[in-house]
């Protein structure tokens, strides 16, 4: 049987784990990194370079470098979060021919899953260089926010790069899943993982070798960029107080900034305060100049506070889905890069009146727990069941534009719900079903994942037909709906996972055009 | 037992509801409404007509008419029921080792998956009509600890993730609807979670779009359809005996009680919930789902004004968001057109959308509203400035310093105009 692997496609960093031994153990690459960094190039000369090397040079090519690509995989171009995202990212971004937003550098232009699957095959060969065999087969985590979209379009990230994704799990129930490998009993634990991208709350129950995703919450578009972000405005306010230089249009000056200000956040979750020193940022008239100056934790915290504040938000709105209050949890375990900093942890302590568990690393959990699920799948040697849920809400649109809720978000899946519908005039012959998944009590407002139409409903009086829809999760999370007319016994139905940012076609061809880039394992 | 001897007139036999069947459809007459209230998938026939005060062939007929609707489901095994006349639900241990014969037709040695374990979800799959305790295998009065164990110990066995990409053949279908019916019996008897609710709660069965003609989202909300409601009450938790129905009744009362408090205190977002999880409990309690109806449009109302609150975000705001936002406020403003705080909203969206003329229309309507706040005649100073009367803005920003002497924005306002014109403030205006 071929190896499993399981990754963990993180907004910055990205990390490989496979089981080894009947351990899980994360799979360093052959620089000797436990994580990779999510960053994609292409130099002058069309060589393609991924993970650390992508990253040195990330300064001197700003332009045709990519990184955090997930931050906008499966949105929307016109999303208020893409939006955002061409301000701040100095590549390119334009608008798809599925409205999807597509990357372009150095003249070439890629969709978010090819740049995605240019990671998940770099850690494909990583694992393949450190297995001595190859490996064929991935479960690939996703922020447990993730929508439908979002999952389907990692789901191909994965088949261009020439895995067989066995499932995409939510990346704090992967975290679950490790932690519960190393202790028994029945337990609630609260999973808060802010990871440099997107940020997820969960709250499971594990007993047994079941762990039972209870409710989650978060927010696809908050991490530890975004305190980058707020470091790098801070410093480029100062300069522009300063010098009069405004460096927003310079794309070097900006990644320079960047990288110090990740640095500097680093240094500040051990120390009080740090230099931040960039020589030649700019200049003017009369020379160069100069950026040099202190950062203190008490700054950076101001700077954040909101953020973090943010956050605690979705952490109350998990723990009252699940039907608990903070005291009724048994462990708090803190997953991703950016729940290092103290500010993040003391928040998190003061919430559930409990410190946060210490023993995982949060960098490396949530490859680890993939691997778990992944072997649990195939060859039943991890004796562990996940009962995940889906994040959000299903429902169709009805008349008025509101969102009508078929399956809440939260319940376990595998699931169907059904519910009676009617008709709004009289004698009229067809529905269209619009299919949404969100929050919001219109329907416009949530993501819009497919429709059809139902036609030959026998002429009545409106309100008289009796049309029910019903929708059906599987255990890998594909929906589909279907709608039947009691009357006529008619039907119609559609798999809503078929649609994606990327046609089978297209996908087709882009996984023969990466072909090429496949590698063969070493020895 | 008398009883066993009507059985070829089903006297003896249990019935319970269909899960699924919407029974609002059904015109009953009292009698027969009290008579289907009384099923509870444990009580047998004879006994329900008995306290229905119905003759037992009439009820009978009333039965047979109801399974052939498909509103009533025969209960598995009913024949080995040995319920005393007049004795309450049965208590104590589930007989749970009843032989099933299990149809070896369809065993089938070709599969990815042993004969023994083919077995075991064939005969699961035929207890799968009875209750939900049965279902589960617990007690009837176990608690929360001991169903959740069983449902863990039960999806270890069914959860179609167990057998991933085996080759199952029709196995595929039955691990599916057994995990389901797993999954539905342990969510009935769990203690409900505000976001698990069921879907009915939010949306009532509703029309579906072909005309836009159907009310504003906050009138829906405000005014909820009470006969849809009262129509869904009927349908629901009628087969809880009574003593656990009063306990969830006074459990409602509680969160009700406490959703007030919320509400009284402002925490809206709190309110809702504490009050959903009463209609939880008690989902029969039409005066519970009035009042979230209610609140949910008071929230809907503050979420909105909200959303509003910082003007400072329109300019950052995309198109497509600008638009849900003047739909939003022209919601509101329906209720309330000449509200000044509204319409400078209103005028605001307007002119990040540089929709001069309408930001006009709104701004003019806040500062008749409320023409003693300095900030309206700024804002529709700024207006008339964007549509070239510098004139009528001059005007504006010099009543806006009327109202407010230190209004810093419409000092610089007046500045940059009167700068842009060449004209020079009159005399120690400035400081």
């Amino acid at each position: 049987m071929a190896r499993v692997i399981g990754i963990d496609l993180g907004t910055t960093n990205s990390c490989v784990a496979a089981f080894q031994d009947g351990q899980p153990v994360v799979i360093p690459s052959s620089g000797g990194y436990k994580v990779t960094p999510s960053v994609f190039a292409m130099t002058a000369d069309a060589e393609h370079l991924v993970g650390h090397p992508a990253r040195r040079q990330a300064i001197t090519n700003a332009e045709n470098t990519v990184f955090a690509s997930k931050r906008l995989i499966g949105r929307r171009f016109d999303s208020a979060e893409v939006q955002r995202s061409l301000e701040l990212y100095p590549y390119r971004i334009f608008e798809g021919p599925n409205e999807d937003p597509r990357i372009s550098i150095s003249d070439q232009t890629f969709t978010c899953s090819e740049v995605s699957a240019v990671v998940l095959r770099e850690m494909k060969r990583i694992a393949e260089e450190f297995l001595g065999e190859s490996v064929d087969s991935a479960v690939i985590t996703v922020p447990a926010y993730f929508n439908d979209t979002q999952r389907q379009a990692t789901r191909d990230a994965g088949r261009i790069a020439g895995l067989d994704v066995l499932r995409i799990i939510n990346e704090p129930a992967a975290a679950a899943l490790a932690y519960g490998m190393a202790h028994d009993g029945e337990e609630k634990i609260a999973i808060y993982d802010l990871g440099g991208g997107t940020f997820d709350m969960s709250i499971l129950e594990m007993s047994d070798g079941v762990v039972e995703v209870v409710a989650t919450a978060g927010n696809t578009f908050l991490g530890g960029e975004d305190f980058d972000q707020r470091i790098v405005d801070h410093l480029v306010g100062n300069f522009e107080s300063e010098h009069g230089i405004d460096l927003r249009s310079d794309a070097m000056a900006m990644q320079r900034l960047k990288d110090v200000a990740e640095k500097a956040k680093c240094i500040l979750s051990q120390r009080e305060s740090t230099e931040i020193n960039l020589p030649f940022l700019a200049s003017d008239g009369e020379g160069p100049r100069h950026l040099t100056c202190e950062l203190s934790r008490d700054q950076l915290e101001a700077l954040v506070e909101d953020i973090v504040e943010g956050t605690l938000k979705s952490v109350e709105q998990c723990v009252l889905d699940a039907g608990l209050e903070p005291k009724d949890i048994d462990h708090v375990v803190v997953v991703g890069g950016q729940s290092r900093m103290p500010m993040v942890q003391e928040a998190v302590a003061e919430f559930f009146g409990q410190r946060p568990h210490k023993g995982v690393n949060p960098d490396e959990v949530v490859a680890l727990g993939a691997a778990i699920q992944g072997c649990a799948l195939v060859d039943g040697t991890q004796d562990v069941l996940l009962l995940d849920v889906t994040p959000l809400s299903l429902g169709i649109s009805t008349a008025g534009g509101h969102f009508a809720r078929i399956i809440d978000r939260n319940s376990t899946v595998p699931v169907n719900k059904s519910h009676p519908f009617t008709t709004t005039r009289d004698d009229q012959s067809a529905v269209k079903i619009r299919v949404f998944q969100g929050e919001n009590d219109m329907a416009l407002e949530n993501d819009l994942l497919g429709e059809f139409v139902l036609a030959g409903i026998p002429s009545a009086p409106k309100g008289e037909p009796e049309i029910e829809v019903s929708f059906d999760i599987d255990s890998s999370g594909i929906v589909s709906v279907s709608a039947r007319d009691m009357a006529s016994g008619m039907k119609q139905s559609i798999t809503v996972n078929a649609k994606s940012t990327l046609s089978e076609e297209e996908l087709d061809l882009i996984i023969e055009e990466n072909a090429q880039f496949d590698v063969q394992p070493r020895g | 037992m008398a009883r066993r001897n009507d059985a070829e007139s089903g006297a003896g036999r249990v019935l319970r509801l269909a899960p699924a069947f919407d029974s609002s459809r059904l015109k009953l007459t009292a009698e027969e409404g009290f008579l289907l209230s009384r099923v509870d998938g444990q009580t047998p026939v004879d006994l329900l007509a008995e306290m229905a005060g119905m003759e037992f062939a009439r009820a009978s007929a009333r039965f047979s008419d109801w399974l052939e609707l498909g509103l009533l489901e025969e209960v598995a095994c009913a024949s080995d029921l040995e319920t005393e006349p007049g004795a309450a639900p049965r208590e104590g241990p589930e007989a749970v080792t009843v032989a099933f014969s299990v149809d070896e037709s369809q065993l089938d040695p070709q599969l990815d998956i042993d004969i023994a374990t083919q077995r075991r979800i064939l005969a699961f799959e035929s207890q799968l009509a009875g209750s939900y305790h049965e279902r589960l295998g617990v007690e009837p009065g176990a608690d929360d600890r001991a169903i959740k164990k069983a449902y863990f110990a039960l999806s270890r066995e069914f959860h179609p993730d167990r057998f991933f990409r085996c080759e199952l053949g029709p196995y595929a279908n039955r691990l599916s609807s057994i995990f389901k019916h797993i999954l539905e019996a342990y969510e009935a008897l769990s203690v409900p979670r505000p976001a698990a609710g069921k879907a009915s709660e939010t949306s009532q069965p509703g029309p579906l779009p072909e005309t836009d003609a159907g009310p504003s989202a906050l009138e829906r909300e405000a005014r909820p359809d009470l006969e849809k409601l009262e129509r869904l009450s009927q349908r629901t938790s009628q087969s809880l005996p009574p003593g656990l129905r009063r306990e969830r009744q006074q459990k409602a009362q509680a969160f009700d009680e406490a959703s007030r408090e919320s509400a009284n205190q402002g925490r809206l977002r709190e309110a809702v919930t504490s009050l959903r999880l009463a209609i939880q409990f008690d989902p029969d309690n039409v005066g519970y789902r009035r009042r979230l109806a209610k609140l949910k449009a008071r929230v809907l109302e503050v979420q909105v004004l909200n959303q509003l609150e910082d003007s400072r975000h329109y300019g950052a705001m995309s198109e497509v968001e600008l638009d849900r936002t003047m739909k939003s406020l022209e919601q509101l403003l329906e209720n309330c057109p000449k509200d000044p705080e509204l319409n400078e909203r209103a005028a605001l969206v307007a002119l990040a959308r540089d929709d001069t003329q309408r930001a006009r229309i709104h701004a003019e309507t806040a500062v008749e509203g409320s023409p003693e706040k300095a900030r309206f005649h700024t804002l529709l100073g700024r207006v008339h400035g964007l549509n070239g009367h510098a004139g009528h803005a001059r005007r504006e920003f010099e009543l806006a310093l009327a109202c407010d002497p230190g209004d810093k924005e419409a000092r610089s306002e007046l500045d940059g105009l009167l700068r842009r014109h060449g004209l020079s403030m009159p005399g120690g205006a400035r400081g």
